[in-house]
């Protein structure tokens, strides 16, 4: 797909990955609850490619060709409407693939596939192929008014919905399937104000740190009790350090600290970006701004969780040291990957450069991220007894309130009680899920059972009702000629004869005085004719 | 003359196979082999010698002048891909019924003279002598879900026979109310097409003429007898079926009705585009549902076959290239996955989804099989049929954009049904039956050859293209003296 000259290779690459993911979510088959959420990553990135597929097509038709150099100039010429809905076309397709907001559920559920395949798809490649998507077919989005805006306002709105979502997970795997739904959401708003550049910048550097955050998170936790629970990072320090320490590097990237890892310098870039367009950009930047805030905050959560000291995890290590030997190999990208996170920060401004594009250094937000992220992120973190830690633990177990509240607080718990559903809703993914289920699962298994008879007692109905129909009709119509008419009038005069023969049959007496009265009446008659007509 | 041999080789390999089949062991398996080859070579000569223009080849020779009937066989880049689909599933299907022994030499030949038929279908360009073959292919196929099929197999049967015998006699009675109302009588549709009846009379007709097909197709409403007549049929009568029988109908609809009936298909294309639209939803929807795996891919065929009858009834160019191509393709896939359905089927002895699983861990083989015609059913980009599904989505985009959304959704539930199929067979783990044997070579084989055909159209989509480029132009040309719009 990014080596791809035109659309259908580009298209192939595109639904390949799709497919790709089916079997690799799928991977461990005998799980039911994998496959599941197999098929839910594939029907859902599908829809979305639906729209991608109208878009590729309908510019196939305007510039007959599916060359890309070809396909985007014959875009531009199109009047604006038909720009515009092929613009948002393509744009609903990166969200699909992306996992964006409306489409973000599948990505948390396809955390049931293995870590190396969450690290690989879904950090680096598959769901960042929306980003690239979008700046492959930058001109056509730039040109086509509104669709750049939707782009920055669906990405910021992503990104600061992701990292609270992320703020709220009890598994490790889920935090960061939100996290790089949120980072992409940066993305896509980089892209919206029109720094796509900037974009494929911190494309690459989350795919670094996100990759290294998820392998080592599956190091730590591999054969973890909790297994990816967020629990299993409890004293992850002492167990197997080398894998805190690159994930403590990968988070720092993630948290932007500033100057040491090249997280802060990627988005430093976006938010200075995102700030140089004008008086929305700088709200939006300072939305964005929060979202980082947050980011630092869930990303310095298991981290701090790993220093803490933990009995039931040192004995964990033990019985776990046979495979060591297994663990050499994994700790070398690991090792390389942490470098990339710290140093990676020195691509940022070739990427940019190699795109054609200025790196836009603007000194307030740099600061502001550099400063408030790590700080007010890790006082969060750190102090999860006043922010997160309360909630989770609630929701963890729910008997918070309960034991601790005083009977008379009422109102305070019932406040309490909201902001825990809330932070619960936020952590399911706003329960999109559960709305999906409405809106379009549950109608259409119920068609499909309706149109499998399990209602009706008639499958496939308008098959069958059509068959049904004309062997009633058959039936009624050979009934009514059971009695056929024909032979009805055969058998009347059948009859007839009959009654005929009835009457004949009496005149057969047997007795010789009714046949000679019969012979003289007639020879009577005879010699009168005879008489008369001589 | 070498052109009838596509018909006559195949026909005299089911007579011999008939009547020597008893003389030796496989005798009458590797005689019918052997035809269908000869006809395959008989098939890659006349295409490699073929005429660059209009057809590659043509034959045309009196019969019963008296009647008007001529034997005219004519066969351009159309005919030739589904020639050659047809003689190769023909020897599949041998192949893949070597193992039942009950009657094999009527087997045998029932089988050839299924292709027989079906080639001359694909040929005949004299009505009287088209509706001829279209009538006789039933009986071959009759025989092979009545003998050799499962279950309740003979009311499967006469359902078959009675749906498409009743809409045959529509086309008989099109065709000869077409052919002797003229003067003079004459059953060659080409002269017939020059004649420019009245609008009213056209549409009857076309009416008449497409219900054969529509049937054949099968479309819903129409459709009833297809997935009993799958579900019960042997393994080689669902790839014939399949492969053969239904690509006839659509054979059919994409030669004569623009061909014959231009004006009319004007004014019916709206009908028939809504028709395909609602046939692929449903056929979807209940792909979704089904319990049998052969049924399910009896529904998707109904699915895919409707969406064939939306491209022609488009009526622009992308959209008859791309029914074309799914005809070839689906050809390819379809027959494929009833091949393997049938190859569990022989080793489990059931069909049902709730029963089988597990198939990745016991039989590899036949898993990745497996898993290249599943993506080749949700038309993955790089197969056959993406290449045709995508063709006629853009020939639907120039109609109008509701054809193009329902078949965007038609996408969009075929990963619904394929992936249900996929995990039911190959993932999990089976509760009840396991495949211990994997695919044996006589069963990859045929495997390897669709798989060929379907990445092979896939990834060179010219290899398909280019040959059905007249057979596509000359169905459209019609059209633009019936002055459309």
């Amino acid at each position: 797909m990014v080596l791809a000259g035109d659309s259908i290779v580009f298209f192939l690459g595109w639904e390949m990955m799709g497919l790709c993911s089916f079997f690799l979510i799928a991977y461990n088959t005998t799980s039911s609850q994998s496959i599941a959420a197999g098929r839910k990553a594939f029907i859902m990135t599908r829809f979305a490619d639906a729209f991608l597929l109208a878009a590729l097509l309908l510019l196939f038709i305007e510039a007959r060709s599916v060359r890309l150099e070809t396909l985007i100039p014959a875009g531009l010429n199109l009047d604006e409407t038909r720009r515009t809905i092929i613009a948002l076309l393509i744009f609903g397709g990166a969200l699909g693939k992306s996992a964006q907001v409306p489409f973000h559920t599948w990505l948390p559920s396809a955390m049931a596939g293995p870590t190396p395949v969450s690290a690989l798809l879904h950090s680096a490649t598959m769901v960042a192929a929306g980003a690239f998507l979008m700046v492959r077919f930058y001109p056509l989005i730039a040109a086509s008014p509104g669709v750049p805006e939707a782009a920055a306002s669906f990405g910021v709105f992503t990104a600061i919905f992701g990292s609270l979502a992320a703020l709220f997970q009890q598994d490790i795997k889920r935090l960061l399937a939100y996290s790089s739904i949120s980072q992409i959401g940066l993305m896509m708003l980089s892209i919206g104000v029109g720094a796509p550049a900037v974009a494929i910048a911190h494309f690459v550097v989350h795919a670094i740190f996100k990759s290294l955050l998820f392998l080592s998170a599956g190091e730590i936790t591999h054969g973890a009790p909790q297994g990816t629970a967020l629990a299993s990072m409890r004293g992850a320090y002492y167990r197997s350090p080398v894998a805190f320490f690159t994930f403590a590097a990968g988070a720092g990237s993630l948290a932007a600290l500033p100057v040491v890892t090249a997280g802060w310098w990627s988005k430093e870039a976006v938010l200075a970006a995102v700030h140089d367009a004008g008086a929305l950009g700088v709200i939006l930047s300072i939305v964005g701004l929060a979202s980082a805030v947050l980011t630092a905050a869930y990303a310095l959560r298991p981290v701090i969780l790993g220093l803490e000291e933990d009995d039931a995890g040192r004995h964990h290590a033990h019985s776990a040291s046979a495979e060591r030997m297994s663990r050499r190999f994994i700790t070398v990208p690991l090792v390389l990957l942490a470098c990339g996170s710290i140093v990676g920060g020195i691509l940022v401004d070739p990427i940019i450069g190699f795109l054609g594009a200025e790196a836009p250094h603007v000194a307030l937000p740099g600061l502001a991220l550099g400063i408030l992220a790590p700080l007010v992120g890790a006082g969060i973190a750190i102090f999860p007894n006043v922010f997160v830690s309360q909630l989770t633990r609630a929701l963890d177990r729910g008997s918070w309130l309960n034991g601790r509240a005083p009977a008379d607080a009422r109102a305070k718990r019932q406040r309490e009680n909201a902001l825990r559903r809330f932070a619960y809703w936020l952590s399911q993914g706003a329960q999109v899920d559960r709305f999906y289920r409405l809106i379009f699962v549950l109608p259409f298994s119920r068609l499909v059972r309706w149109l499998n008879g399990y209602r009706t007692g008639v499958a496939d109905p308008v098959g069958n009702w059509p068959v049904l129909a004309s062997l009633r009709a058959y039936d009624a119509v050979v009934d009514s000629l059971a009695h056929d008419v024909f032979d009805r009038l055969w058998m009347l005069f059948a009859g007839r004869m009959v009654m005929l023969w009835d009457f004949a049959r009496r005149l057969q007496t047997g007795r010789v005085r009714d046949y000679g009265f019969a012979m003289a009446t007639g020879v009577a008659a005879l010699l009168l004719i005879a008489w008369r007509t001589a | 003359m070498i052109l009838s041999s596509l018909i006559l080789l195949p026909f005299l390999g089911g007579v011999a196979a008939l009547l020597a089949g008893h003389l030796g062991p496989n005798l009458d398996r590797l005689l019918s082999i052997l035809f269908m080859a000869l006809a395959l070579c008989a098939l890659i000569f006349l295409v490699a010698t073929g005429d660059d223009g209009r057809w590659l080849a043509t034959y045309r020779q009196d019969w019963a002048p008296g009647l008007g009937v001529q034997l005219i066989f004519a066969m351009d880049g159309l005919s030739a891909a589904l020639l050659a689909v047809s003689l190769l599933l023909g020897i599949i299907s041998v192949l893949v019924s070597w193992n039942i022994t009950d009657k094999s030499p009527l087997l045998n030949a029932a089988l050839c003279w299924t292709v027989a038929t079906s080639n001359g279908v694909f040929l005949s360009f004299d009505l009287l002598v088209f509706s001829f073959f279209w009538e006789l292919m039933l009986v071959p196929s009759f025989l092979l879900i009545s003998i050799w099929g499962h279950g309740d197999r003979e009311a499967a049967a006469i359902k078959f026979l009675i749906f498409n015998a009743v809409a045959g006699l529509a086309l008989l009675a099109a065709v000869f109310y077409l052919g002797s109302t003229g003067d003079p009588v004459t059953f060659d549709a080409f002269t017939l097409a020059e004649r420019r009846l009245p609008h009213d009379v056209q549409v009857w007709l076309l009416i008449g003429l497409s219900l054969a097909f529509l049937v054949k197709l099968p479309v819903p409403p129409l459709h009833a007898w297809l997935p009993d007549a799958h579900t019960q049929a042997p393994t080689a009568g669902s790839i014939l079926l399949a492969g053969l029988l239904l690509k006839t109908g659509a054979y059919g609809l994409f030669r004569f009705p623009w061909m014959l009936f231009p004006d009319a298909m004007l004014t019916l294309a709206p009908y028939g585009l809504t028709l395909g639209a609602f046939g692929t939803l449903y056929g979807a929807l209940l792909a979704c549902g089904q319990t049998d795996a052969k049924r399910l891919v009896a529904y998707t065929s109904i699915a895919h076959m409707s969406i064939v009858l939306m491209g022609i009834c488009g009526g622009v160019h992308f959209a008859l290239m791309g029914a074309g191509s799914i005809m070839v393709a689906h050809a390819f896939s379809a027959s494929a996955l009833f091949l393997l359905i049938g190859a569990i089927y022989d080793r489990v002895h059931t069909r049902d989804l709730r029963d089988l699983g597990g198939l990745q861990q016991s039989a590899p083989k036949f898993a990745a099989a497996f898993a290249l015609f599943f993506s080749a059913t949700l038309a993955m980009p790089g197969t056959a049929n993406f290449l045709g599904e995508a063709l006629v989505i853009t020939g639907m985009f120039q109609v109008g954009w509701v054809w193009a959304s329902i078949t965007l959704i038609a996408l969009v539930i075929s990963v619904v049904y394929a992936t249900r199929l996929f995990k039911r067979i190959v993932f999990g783990t089976s509760p009840r039956v396991e495949v211990k044997q994997d695919l044996t070579l006589r069963e990859l084989f045929p495997v390897i050859l669709l798989a060929t055909g379907t990445i092979l159209f896939g990834l060179l989509p010219q290899l398909l293209i280019i040959p059905l480029g007249p057979a596509v132009d000359a169905a459209l040309a019609p059209l633009a003296a019936a002055g459309r719009p």
